[in-house]
């Protein structure tokens, strides 16, 4: 048998019976030196075989062409065979009695998978394992698995306690952190997960342990350990099996049963991959309208409402600073591109003490760091856009960069429409985006990101619109020892719009926005005992606004130049949290924020007569105040806590209570988010807004967390939301504080969930029942919005269904099906009609008392990959989709015109047909 | 600001519209019969004041409901000058009436129902000339009009225009005959001519702008209406434009545009809710009662353009009644009397055969008769 054999499988089932008794041996290293200067594999296999224990074990005719040039110098035999097989289709495997096998084209598993011994012996269940070892991976690290590994500082006696485990989980292939990645042991039963940057840090018994990590797209992964002591241990996981373009609904697997947080859903990039969009273009937004809790008014709508908050409630973070517009063509993209995103994270519930400043929700973006061990790239080409990736590293496993780019070429689809005024618009966006990692060493690394969008559209010659996203941010983040570790980092952003008109020359305009925002934070975690992980750190965010500009745009114009003063603030916050596990099922996690915000000078404020409604008229003083002057402070509390009962280790109850402070407002009057709305802080006039979140959860797990249920239960209020008066003029609005009205708003909800991470067929199931009504709560106000009485918000819509199914034929085809269906939204409709102005006029009467038809609408994808040859230039995928697949003219909305004299009621429909799309991928 | 707005909206409709969107009709929703509110449209002028008073109705009512029998007065803040309106038609109410540029007058209503409404005190406002009417071709299938004002003592700032249009419409057939009693005779021109005929619409939508925004009190090149030549015969032999100005205040500019936004300017991806419509009347009765209208006060300011076929540069159909066709008819009695007694044919003219036969030829009276088609055949006074 020695140097030949023919057949595979028998082999190999050989083997595995043989390795077995070897099983605890240790695998002792023996290293190698000589100068093997062009001589045949033989010859090569015969003198190691000749100076160490190692034997060979090869086909003669494969290995004939192998010509063997190396130089060894006390080297490991795995090493020279790495190089020695570098680029070729050979491969080695060594077993623990150093028996070394060649083989061209697929690798040899040395060892038993993990728990074979636990599972029936039958004869279909030896094929799967047989097919398990044919996997394109180069390196087999399976046999990790079952080695033991020690923690600590070894003694021959452990003594008893807790230590502290801290550590990094990686992924294998490229050497990133994997965000979100779970840790578990099962006795006593406790997991904790890894930070943004990888690290993990968990107070376990010392002693032997089975740690299984879980991460979204990798193998699940089993490590024994023995803590003798406090120490450190890096994981790296390997993707899963089928890593082209595998769906996983992975996310945040059991850490719903073992974490407390609450409405909290994570994603990652595959995820959003597999959910079929309009245009063809994954998009992380209409992923993340798919989720329980979540809705829009109307499809191609930019903004999301979270659990019955308004879309400026939201905090849009990208890499840890937030974006104003994260739209490109208003509302039809959104502004990220998928290939560079890791993943997204939203907090809907418990929303964790770090983040602050918003009231409904945090949407966490994050991109990937570029590739640390190699170059690569990826890209894709839709019917509407083209985006390319470039990834590889500047100093191996130490610093890497990643470059993307997305760019629209959407005019053709202008160039169809009959209309001339149309043929003459041009619409373009793109967006870049850059991120450098660095790693110091184990202790510190370094995260730099830069990002870039731009909108720009031109309606018939003479009226352009723009507006761009501009965004850096940087983080380091460093351990100062296993018991601690920090995060510094700080960011820039900038919004701005600008449109400009030279329609008619006398009134040639040119109107401009803009928005900005420094930051700077310090965030620590802290692991003093066994039962309290600590988190704690300040920020500061310092505001700047040009509220508006309206100039002439010509010579000839007659526009008088106004310039809205400038609005600035400083927005600093202390928090405090404490996961404090006061036994194996109970959990609290209780933090607390304190934020301060200063409205800063130089502004002039109007002051109003105390008892009468805001107006013009009734305006008693101006104050003018000095640069850097304090004009006003609001501060304020907001806690954050979380309760979790474990009933077992399937099955858990939590309960949340949060509050929330908001000190900046998106100005709107329109019903979906438009590319002109400003932003407005909170000033003398404008108080800010407040908000109170309880939520009630129930957990549990089937099948070892295969299939997650879950139902929770909120009840929310809000405070001093705005809303306008009728014929509110928010652009160019000297005293903006004489249109607002305040609201108070309260959502209440229940979610149902049902989620199957992983297996052929995956996705998930969710029903929401929810309401979110507004009140206004102005004595003041001169007209009163439905009387005074409760009155449903423009994204009320009572019952959602959301399906998101994924089926895996085999591992080059799989079909997607997406189903939603919702009520539809609230809207005002006429109760009579009259004459005025020459045409029939409608009156309209209660706000949002009647609502447009139901939302329902079916899509499907289905992936192709292409071949799965590790050794391809570029590995390519196409995925058909069709969008609203039954045609259904779903409304977005509603409304009624005076036309030619007479009232004409019309239904818009957004997408009123199937929409096919073909995109291309590829990655290299 | 305001042509922000126009254009975002067409911009927004045409993102929606290049998406496969689609619009269709919606029917109206069937409400409740609510309460009837009383509806206010009249402006106090120099001259001619005129008030007219309708009634709200339940959508699809298909009809006007006018509020007959108040009465309605003019009254001056000082009080010492009051006129009552004559109700001239059904709910329409009319009076003349000396102003005083220096005061502030008010509209007084009892209604028959014993409520009494009153406006609020409105200045009288001076409007400026007309500076031109103008039209220019766009996208080569039609005109836009435009109207350009200025003041030169830039006190109005807000203005609001009405138009009235007035066109020729011509039939295919020029009938030089009649038939009377039983007989085919000669036409009487130009008395009973019917193949030119003057049809009139007004406008329909509300037309407001300001130059508040404008180191300047001009108004250059407002928009006024698009004739799409294609669809439309206005242009086809001779057309008219009379423009009304009205200076108004800043209130009832806002009025004005706030229910055009309600209802005008809906439909895009961003619509804005539409909302309460206030007025500058009340119901002092029952304050809680809402009272639709503004009314303001001033003087109108007027300009009449003219465009004739041939100064259009647009290639213009000769006939847009293509389906018209002529039908020859012998001439003896019963033959006649079959033809044109019940009048729905009209005999245009006479035709001799190659036999030296006389018959005639006749069309429909909608080819024939323009007052068919709507308008009148007689030549308005101002018509030039």
């Amino acid at each position: 048998m020695k140097n030949q054999y023919n057949s595979c499988f028998p082999v190999i089932f050989l083997l595995l019976m043989a390795t077995f008794p070897a099983y605890s041996q240790e695998n002792q290293e023996m290293r190698v030196s000589g100068n093997f200067a062009g001589i045949t594999f033989d010859e090569f296999a015969r003198e190691i075989e000749a100076k160490t224990d190692y034997h060979f074990y090869f086909d003669s005719l494969q290995v004939d062409t192998l010509t063997v040039r190396l130089q060894a110098d006390n080297a490991l035999l795995p090493e020279l065979l790495r190089e020695l097989f570098l680029n070729t289709d050979f491969h080695y495997a060594i077993d623990k009695q150093k028996h070394v096998f060649i083989t061209y084209g697929w690798i040899i598993q040395t060892e038993l998978i993990p728990s074979f011994f636990n599972r029936k012996k039958n004869e279909e269940e030896n094929t799967d394992i047989i097919v398990d070892y044919f996997e394109d991976n180069p390196a087999t690290k399976a046999d990790e698995d079952n080695k033991v590994f020690a923690i600590g500082i070894k003694t021959n006696t452990i003594r008893p306690g807790m230590a502290q485990v801290t550590g990094r989980i990686l992924d294998e292939e490229n050497g990133e952190p994997l965000t979100g990645a779970t840790l578990q042991i099962e006795n006593p039963f406790t997991g904790v997960s890894t930070d943004p940057l990888g690290y993990y840090s968990m107070t376990i018994p010392r002693g032997r342990h089975k740690l299984i990590i879980n991460s979204l797209g990798m193998r699940s992964t089993e490590r024994n350990v023995i803590v003798y002591s406090d120490g450190q241990f890096d994981i790296e996981l390997k993707a899963s099996v089928q890593s082209l373009k595998e769906v996983i609904v992975e996310a945040e697997r059991d850490l719903n049963i073992t974490g407390t947080q609450m409405g909290m859903q994570k994603m990652d990039i595959k995820t959003i991959k597999q959910i079929p969009t309009a245009l063809g273009e994954s998009d992380v937004l209409r992923v993340v309208l798919t989720l329980p809790g979540v809705k829009s008014v109307g499809e191609a709508s930019t903004g999301f409402n979270v659990r019955g908050g308004a879309t400026d409630q939201n905090l849009i973070l990208f890499n840890g600073v937030p974006i104003y517009n994260p739209s490109h063509l208003f509302g039809f993209f959104s502004a990220f591109n998928p290939d560079i995103l890791k993943d997204v994270e939203l907090h809907k519930s418990t929303i964790p003490a770090r983040f602050g400043g918003r009231l409904a929700s945090v949407l966490d973006i994050s991109t990937r760091e570029g590739n640390k061990k190699k170059f690569a790239g990826s890209g894709g080409i839709g019917p509407v856009t083209g985006r390319l990736t470039l990834e590889g590293p500047i100093i191996h496993d130490k610093t890497s960069i990643i470059v993307g780019g997305r760019a629209n070429y959407s005019n053709w689809l202008l160039k169809k429409l009959s209309d001339p005024d149309y043929r003459k618009s041009k619409a373009s966006f793109y967006d870049l985006n850059l991120g450098i990692s660095h790693q110091f060493n184990e202790k510190n690394n370094l995260h730099l990101t830069a990002y870039s969008s731009s909108d720009r559209f031109r309606f018939k010659a003479d009226t352009t619109y723009r507006y761009q996203n501009q965004n850096v941010s940087f983080k380091w983040k460093s351990l100062f020892n296993e018991k601690l570790y920090g995060t510094f980092s700080g960011g820039y952003s900038r919004y701005n719009y600008h449109v400009g008109s030279t329609e008619n020359p006398v009134n040639a305009y040119k109107l401009a926005f803009d928005i900005e925002q420094t930051q700077a934070k310090a965030d620590f975690n802290y692991f003093p005992l066994d039962k309290h992980s600590f988190d704690f750190g300040v920020s500061v965010r310092h505001y700047k606004l040009h509220p508006g500009s309206f100039l002439p745009n010509s010579d000839a114009s007659l526009v008088t130049p106004d310039v809205l003063e400038s609005e600035r603030a400083l927005e600093s916050a202390v928090y405090i949290a404490d996961v404090f596990t006061i036994s194996p099922n109970l959990t609290l996690d209780a933090g607390f924020r304190y934020a301060v915000f200063n409205y800063l000078g130089p502004k002039n404020i109007n002051t109003y007569v105390v008892g009468q409604p805001k107006a013009e008229y009734t305006i008693t003083d101006t104050v003018a105040y000095k640069k850097n002057e304090v004009i006003n402070t609001y501060k304020g509390p907001e806690y954050r806590l979380a309760l979790r009962l474990a009933l077992s280790s399937q099955e858990a109850i939590k309960m949340s209570y949060n509050s929330h402070r908001q000190y900046i407002h998106m100005l709107s009057n329109t019903t979906a988010v438009s590319p002109t709305d400003i932003w407005k802080l909170s000033d003398p006039n404008i108080r800010p807004q407040f908000g109170e979140q309880f939520s009630l959860g129930f957990y549990k797990n089937f099948r070892a967390g295969v299939i997650e249920t879950s139902i929770e239960a909120y009840y929310k209020k809000i405070s001093n939301y705005l809303d306008y008066k009728s014929g509110a003029n928010l652009i160019m609005n000297h005293h903006i504080e004489t249109d607002v009205v305040n609201t108070d708003g309260r959502a209440y909800g229940v979610e149902l969930m049902v989620k199957k991470t992983i297996g052929k067929l995956n996705g998930w199931m969710s029903y929401t029942y929810s309401r979110s009504l507004l009140q206004q709560n102005d004595d003041l106000a001169e007209e009163t919005i439905n009387q005074g009485d409760w009155y449903p918000s423009n994204f009320d819509k009572p019952h959602d269904f959301t399906f998101i199914g994924n089926y895996k034929f085999s591992h080059r085809f799989s079909l997607s099906l997406n189903f939603t269906y919702s009520t539809g939204r609230p809207i005002t409709v006429p109760i009579a009609q009259y004459q005025y102005g020459g045409s029939d006029r409608v009156y309209y009467s209660d706000r949002n008392a009647y609502r447009i038809p139901d939302y329902y609408r079916a899509d499907v994808a289905m992936n192709i990959e292409g071949n799965h040859k590790i050794r391809k230039l570029a590995h390519s995928s196409w995925t058909l989709a069709i969008y609203n697949l039954t045609g259904r003219k779903n409304p977005y909305s509603v409304y009624f015109l005076s036309e030619n004299g007479g009232i004409q009621g019309y239904k818009l429909s957004i997408f009123g047909q199937a929409i096919p799309t073909i995109t291309y991928n590829f990655r290299f | 600001m305001k042509h922000i707005k126009d254009n975002s909206i067409l911009l927004f409709f045409l993102i929606a519209l290049s998406l496969s969107a689609c619009i269709e009709t919606y029917d109206l929703p069937v409400t409740e019969a609510s309460s009837s509110y009383l509806v206010v449209e009249g402006v106090i002028s120099e001259g001619e004041s005129s008030v007219t008073l309708t009634r709200t109705s339940t959508l699809n009512s298909g009809f006007t409901r006018h509020e007959k029998n108040a009465t309605v007065q003019i009254e001056n803040q000082r009080g010492d000058a009051s006129i009552t309106l004559i109700e001239v038609d059904s709910g329409q109410y009319r009076a003349s009436m000396d102003l005083d540029r220096n005061e502030q007058y008010r509209l007084k209503i009892y209604t028959a129902d014993d409520k009494e409404y009153v406006s609020a005190f409105v200045p009288v406002l001076t409007t400026p000339q007309v500076d031109s009417v103008t039209w220019s071709v766009v996208n080569n299938n039609g005109i836009q009009l435009y109207v350009t004002t200025h003041d030169p003592q830039s006190n109005t700032r807000y203005y609001r225009w009405t138009y009235e249009e007035t066109w020729q419409d011509r039939s295919p057939f020029n009938s030089f005959l009649e038939y009377v009693d039983h007989e085919i005779v000669s036409r009487d021109f130009p008395l009973n001519q019917i193949n030119i005929c003057w049809k009139e619409a007004s406008s329909t939508r509300i037309l407001t702008s300001s130059s508040v925004k404008l180191q300047e009190d001009v108004i250059y090149k407002q928009p006024l209406l698009f004739i799409n030549t294609d669809n439309s015969p206005k242009l086809d032999v001779k057309y008219s434009l009379l423009v009304r100005q009205y200076a108004i205040t800043k209130e009832a500019f806002e009025f004005w545009d706030l229910l055009r936004n309600n209802s005008e300017e809906l439909g895009t991806l961003f619509d804005a809710q539409p909302s309460q419509l206030f007025g500058n009347i009340s119901c002092t009765t029952n304050p809680d009662e809402p009272v639709i209208g503004f009314v303001s006060a001033g003087t109108v300011s007027e300009k009449r353009i003219f465009i004739r076929r041939n100064e259009v540069p647009l290639s213009l159909p000769y006939n847009r009644y293509v389906t018209c066709a002529t039908d020859t008819i012998a001439d003896y009695p019963e033959a006649l009397e079959e033809a044109f007694a019940l009048g729905d044919s009209i005999p245009v003219n006479v035709y001799i055969d190659m036999g030296g036969n006389v018959n005639y030829l006749s069309s429909s009276r909608y080819c024939v008769d323009c007052r068919a088609r709507g308008g009148t055949n007689v030549q308005p006074d101002f018509w030039e």
